[in-house]
């Protein structure tokens, strides 16, 4: 099985009915080498016979049971991918591949950051203006775990930061629920509102989570770039678009480069286009691409998350047994 | 002998047979999920050229403004049917990121100003887009308060801001900047 192994994910139920299919295919392998094997040893004998009736009937024989035989080993493996075919609804594949299996990693049960058994820390800064306070922040998330509260009024803000201690071993940050990372996008914006996102497939919660990151993403905007390749409501970067855009078996083809006169930039700034391919990501990825650790050195907050503030949506809209918290 | 050779060829044709009809189906039925929901791109309320004004709906009612569609800063989003923008323009095609102060999207199937300030200091794109909006829909501060409209920060440009429904400086629950 591949599974269970370095290298290899933890074996699953699925890969049990991989082995069967796998066991399935080499039998039907063999049986079709020992049939060709038989048909010539038959087919040596009939002209090897000289005459002999008798020689010649066995022949004869021969290869109508081993062709009988064949076919009925072929029509079992039919039978068994028929009925196969019609249980398993999501197979998009035609008439093959026939037997392939694909076991995809189920999703894993995370334990809410807020309540993992770590020891944290912080300590309260005070700042005056939006740019030193930006600053502290920036400083914030830059520590492990680090998950900022700012209070106070213009002119007197405190930054307070809660960030894992040395003794703590990894941890997500968040923003505190209450904090930032509460605003939606509004009913009435086409772009992003949780209705709209609904009616894409994503359920309620997902729904809400992801209207609350196209605000803190871009603002629920339409069009809008980042500069580093990321576009639209959603940022969503160039490589990503070209995964779900590119070529007639993508999920979304039709939101290509190649139909926004080839470009990739307006073709994320379309509206409808990036809600739909966020939507294949968030059922591919949950909430990774924007909640999980940032590994660009060159970007502003490097090893923090994309999007700080998207694990602030997700602490604020989200379900702590939420199965596509996965990414944190 | 023969009699069973013909029901097994019999069955590998029913087999097949099968097997064909059911990706048919299934392929029709794949084509059938893949019709994603239209988005609600109507024509919404566009007034007439000639028009001087038309009504806008605000949450105490209607709201009468200037027609801003003949406003030259009023353009057409290329790749958003039925969206423009107001005041500044960002080019979709272009993948560099905006130097503008702030970007005003409007939707028309739904009657909604969606407002993103690009630029630190926040307080005064916020007050950039205000004055704009106030100037080119000829409204009163109490009368812009009451049309469909959200103010909000990305990520991007200010970490402190980000996330939070600012609102219009003079208007009720508006967040100090």
């Amino acid at each position: 099985m591949p599974c269970g192994r370095a290298g290899q994910g933890d074996c699953q139920t699925c890969h049990v009915v991989q082995l069967v299919s796998g066991v399935n295919a080499w039998l039907v392998g063999i049986l079709s080498i020992v049939a060709t094997i038989m048909f010539v040893i038959a087919g040596f004998r009939l002209v090897t016979s000289n005459g002999n009736p008798s020689v010649l009937q066995d022949a004869k024989s021969m290869i109508i049971n081993v062709a009988i035989g064949f076919v009925i080993v072929l029509s079992a493996w039919l039978l068994l991918d028929l009925f196969m075919k019609s249980l398993l609804s999501d197979s998009e594949q035609g008439l093959g591949p026939w037997n392939e299996i694909a076991c995809v990693d189920q999703p894993v049960a995370r334990t809410d950051p807020d309540t993992l058994d770590i020891t944290r820390e912080q300590n309260v800064s005070t700042c005056t203006t939006a740019a030193t306070c930006d600053t502290l922040v920036q400083q914030c998330q830059d520590r492990p775990g680090g998950a900022e509260t700012i209070t106070g009024s213009p002119g007197n803000f405190q930054v307070t930061c809660a960030f894992t201690g040395s003794s703590g071993s990894g941890g997500g940050g968040s923003v505190t629920p209450g904090g930032r990372g509460e605003a939606q996008c509004a009913a009435d914006n086409t772009n992003c509102s949780v209705e709209l996102l609904q009616s894409l497939g994503l359920t309620e919660t997902q729904a809400n989570i992801m209207s609350c990151v196209a605000v803190t993403e871009n603002s629920g905007g339409s069009v809008g770039c980042s500069g580093t390749g990321p576009c639209g409501t959603f940022q969503i970067t160039q490589t990503n678009w070209g995964i779900y855009t590119n070529g007639s078996g993508s999920d979304h083809p039709d939101c290509s480069a190649a139909n926004f006169g080839g470009s990739i930039s307006a073709a994320q700034n379309n509206g409808p286009c990036n809600a739909r391919v966020m939507t294949s990501m968030v059922r591919d990825s949950g909430y990774q691409p924007w909640t999980g650790a940032n590994t660009n050195p060159n970007d502003s907050v490097p090893d923090g998350p994309w999007n700080p503030y998207a694990r602030g949506c997700v602490n604020t809209h989200g379900n702590a047994g939420d199965s596509t918290r996965r990414g944190f | 002998m023969k009699k069973i050779l013909y029901i097994l060829i019999i069955l590998l044709i029913v087999v097949i047979a099968a097997i064909v009809y059911l990706n048919t189906v299934r392929d029709s039925d794949s084509q059938t999920n893949n019709d994603w929901t239209t988005f609600p791109e109507s024509s919404g309320e566009i007034p007439d050229s000639k028009s001087a004004t038309f009504e806008i709906k605000g949450e105490t009612g209607l709201i009468e403004v200037r027609n801003f569609f003949s406003d030259p800063l009023t353009r057409n989003d290329p790749v958003n049917d039925g969206h423009y923008q107001l005041g500044t323009y960002i080019d979709p095609y272009s993948p560099l990121p905006s130097d503008e102060p702030y970007y005003i999207e409007y939707i028309a199937s739904t009657q909604y100003f969606n407002i993103s300030l690009l630029a630190v200091p926040v307080d005064e794109s916020r007050m950039e887009a205000e004055q704009f909006l106030l100037n080119h829909l000829d409204l009163t501060e109490d009368q812009i308060c009451n049309i469909n409209y959200r103010v909000t920060v990305p990520a991007r440009v200010s970490l402190l801001h980000a996330g939070q429904s600012l609102g219009f400086s003079f208007c009720p629950n508006a967040v100090a900047l």
